[in-house]
């Protein structure tokens, strides 16, 4: 698990359980990786992580990414209905990602600030957030150069 | 290729228990009052029911689905003393209420049995929602650490990305919310029947997940409504005039993501399967009187006018504008109130309302010779359905 691990103090989140066909990117995030399921057969990606490769039926095999994205849409959610979240604590915004490695690859994440946000923003995962024993990829945007 | 069950099957009654938030009456009599209803409204008596169907599933997680008290199932009326000569019942797991109907047409129009009883009945249940463990399996371990559980986001998220690529701004959806208000109260069997709203009720309203606001959301409801459905030579015999089943599909595509909904999964999906009304029945958007559109979120209101192709793509918050939505407009949307202000009856109030609009029985809130009614359920990608019903054999 990395250094600096971040630990929310109002909110424990839901903490992921991993099973047999998605213990490998649980696995890899502890170790500071992002890693998303690869077709060996046709080279698709996809995520959430499937027992076959939905588009050709061939195997999947886990394989690091770059975790550069770029924002595909997002909203401030006041009190989600989430299992374990009391109500009254600060919105949270959450945000879809798309990875650069595929169209339609997309990730859910939350950021940390309500920044000005727009649809094909640049962002980047951090690997450093714990939800219980597990590490959480997180997004978040990132300063474009002017 | 037109169908072959076209207009085989027609609803002869329609039937509604009352329309509570929290009650501790158990759901199972508000069935039983809905069943009764649509019964005597076909004009016949409960032993003439020898067909059951319907789509119990409780819209909540965690619920106990107890048959009778907070879920009705087909076990609940086998139970019924009335019921010793069902002998076909359909249940289904998936889909929606339109699964249950296009069920009961292939039953009855095979033979296997001459009345089928629909229903839906729906709860609320005590205390908040997602109040269970803190731990996130399968797919949720993806979406629910971040924030992202249950329908509210994944619909925020789609409409946010509908608002940034078509230029609309929320504030203008109020002219669909507001104007489906004005008709549940026009509608004795809505929830808001005697609750007004105005355009700046809407613009004020608490925001739940931007841009979705409280009233974007649909108003849960205990309730159940029934239908009856028989062959059209039966109905025609019977005291009230038959809506004719002309087409009734399902949405099959497979969903574009998971954790979450997409424009795709709203849109691209919903058009094949209202594609397939239009091949089955032979009609198309020009004949169609009045259109209930599923609004569990009021943006799927949108997406179902952009999939059905009464206006093309990103197009929709314009087309609400104006009334031409409205009882008196071009295309009448959601006539009884939608669930946005009838009540969250997951469709089964859509499917009621284009039986009552139909046979001229919606009173205040009446379309003019409306012909034919289209009914789209779901937001498409939850397995939706759809039903067109007419008031002429075709």
């Amino acid at each position: 698990m990395s250094d600096q691990q971040v630990v929310d103090a109002a909110w424990a989140r839901p903490v992921p359980v991993p099973d047999d066909v998605t213990a490998p990117f649980w696995a890899a995030a502890r170790e500071g990786r992002l890693v998303v399921q690869r077709c060996a057969r046709c080279g698709t990606f996809q995520h959430p992580p499937r027992a076959r490769c939905t588009s050709c039926g061939g195997e999947p095999v886990f394989t690091e990414v770059s975790g550069d994205a770029t924002l595909v849409s997002w909203t401030t959610a006041h009190d989600p209905v989430v299992p374990g979240r009391p109500r009254g604590l600060a919105p949270v915004v959450i945000v879809v990602v798309e990875l650069v490695e595929q169209p339609g690859l997309w990730l859910v994440s939350d950021v940390d600030e309500p920044a000005e946000l727009r649809i094909g923003a640049t962002m980047c995962v951090a690997l450093g957030h714990a939800a219980g024993d597990q590490v959480l990829p997180r997004f978040h945007p990132v300063e474009e150069p002017s | 290729m037109t169908w072959a069950n076209r207009c085989a099957v027609a609803v002869a009654g329609v039937g509604f228990s009352a329309v509570e938030r929290r009650t501790s009456t158990p759901l199972g009599r508000f069935a039983d009052d809905a069943a009764a209803a649509a019964i005597a409204d076909a004009g016949l008596t409960p032993d003439a029911v020898d067909g059951l169907a319907t789509y119990p599933t409780p819209p909540f997680e965690g619920a106990v689905a107890r048959s009778g008290e907070d879920m009705v199932d087909v076990e609940h009326f086998l139970q019924a003393p009335w019921a010793r000569g069902v002998r076909w019942y359909s249940q289904a797991g998936e889909g929606m209420i339109t699964t249950s109907v296009r069920d009961a047409v292939h039953a009855l129009a095979a033979g296997a049995c001459s009345t089928v009883l629909v229903w839906r009945a729906m709860y609320v249940p005590p205390g908040t929602y997602g109040t269970h463990a803190g731990t996130a399996g399968g797919d949720a371990a993806f979406a629910a650490p971040y924030g992202c559980a249950g329908a509210i986001p994944w619909h925020a998220l789609a409409y946010r990305r509908y608002l940034e690529l078509s230029g609309g701004r929320r504030e203008a959806l109020g002219a669909l919310v507001v104007g489906q208000r004005r008709n549940a109260n026009r509608n004795p069997h809505a929830v808001f029947a005697d609750r007004l709203m105005t355009a700046q009720d809407y613009a004020g309203a608490r925001t739940v997940a931007d841009p979705l606001c409280l009233f974007d959301c649909d108003v849960p409801v205990t309730a159940a409504i029934a239908l009856v459905l028989t062959t059209a030579d039966r109905a025609r015999d019977l005291p009230r005039p038959p809506g004719y089943v002309a087409a009734a599909a399902q949405q099959t595509t497979r969903r574009e993501h998971r954790l979450h909904y997409t424009m795709g999964d709203h849109v691209e999906a919903g058009t094949p399967l209202v594609d397939e009304l239009w091949e089955q029945s032979g009609l198309a958007q020009a004949d169609v009187g009045t259109a209930q559109l599923y609004d569990g979120f009021a943006p799927s209101v949108l997406y179902w006018l952009e999939a059905a192709g009464f206006c093309g793509r990103g197009e929709a918050l314009d087309f609400v504008q104006d009334g031409r939505v409205a009882v008196e407009g071009k295309l009448p949307v959601n006539t009884g109130g939608g669930s946005l202000s009838q009540g969250r009856m997951h469709g089964m109030g859509h499917l009621a309302e284009a039986v009552l609009q139909l046979r001229g029985d919606a009173g205040e809130r009446q379309v003019v010779d409306p012909r034919a009614a289209l009914v789209l359920v779901g937001s498409p990608m939850l397995r939706g359905g759809g039903v067109l019903l007419t008031s002429e054999e075709l």
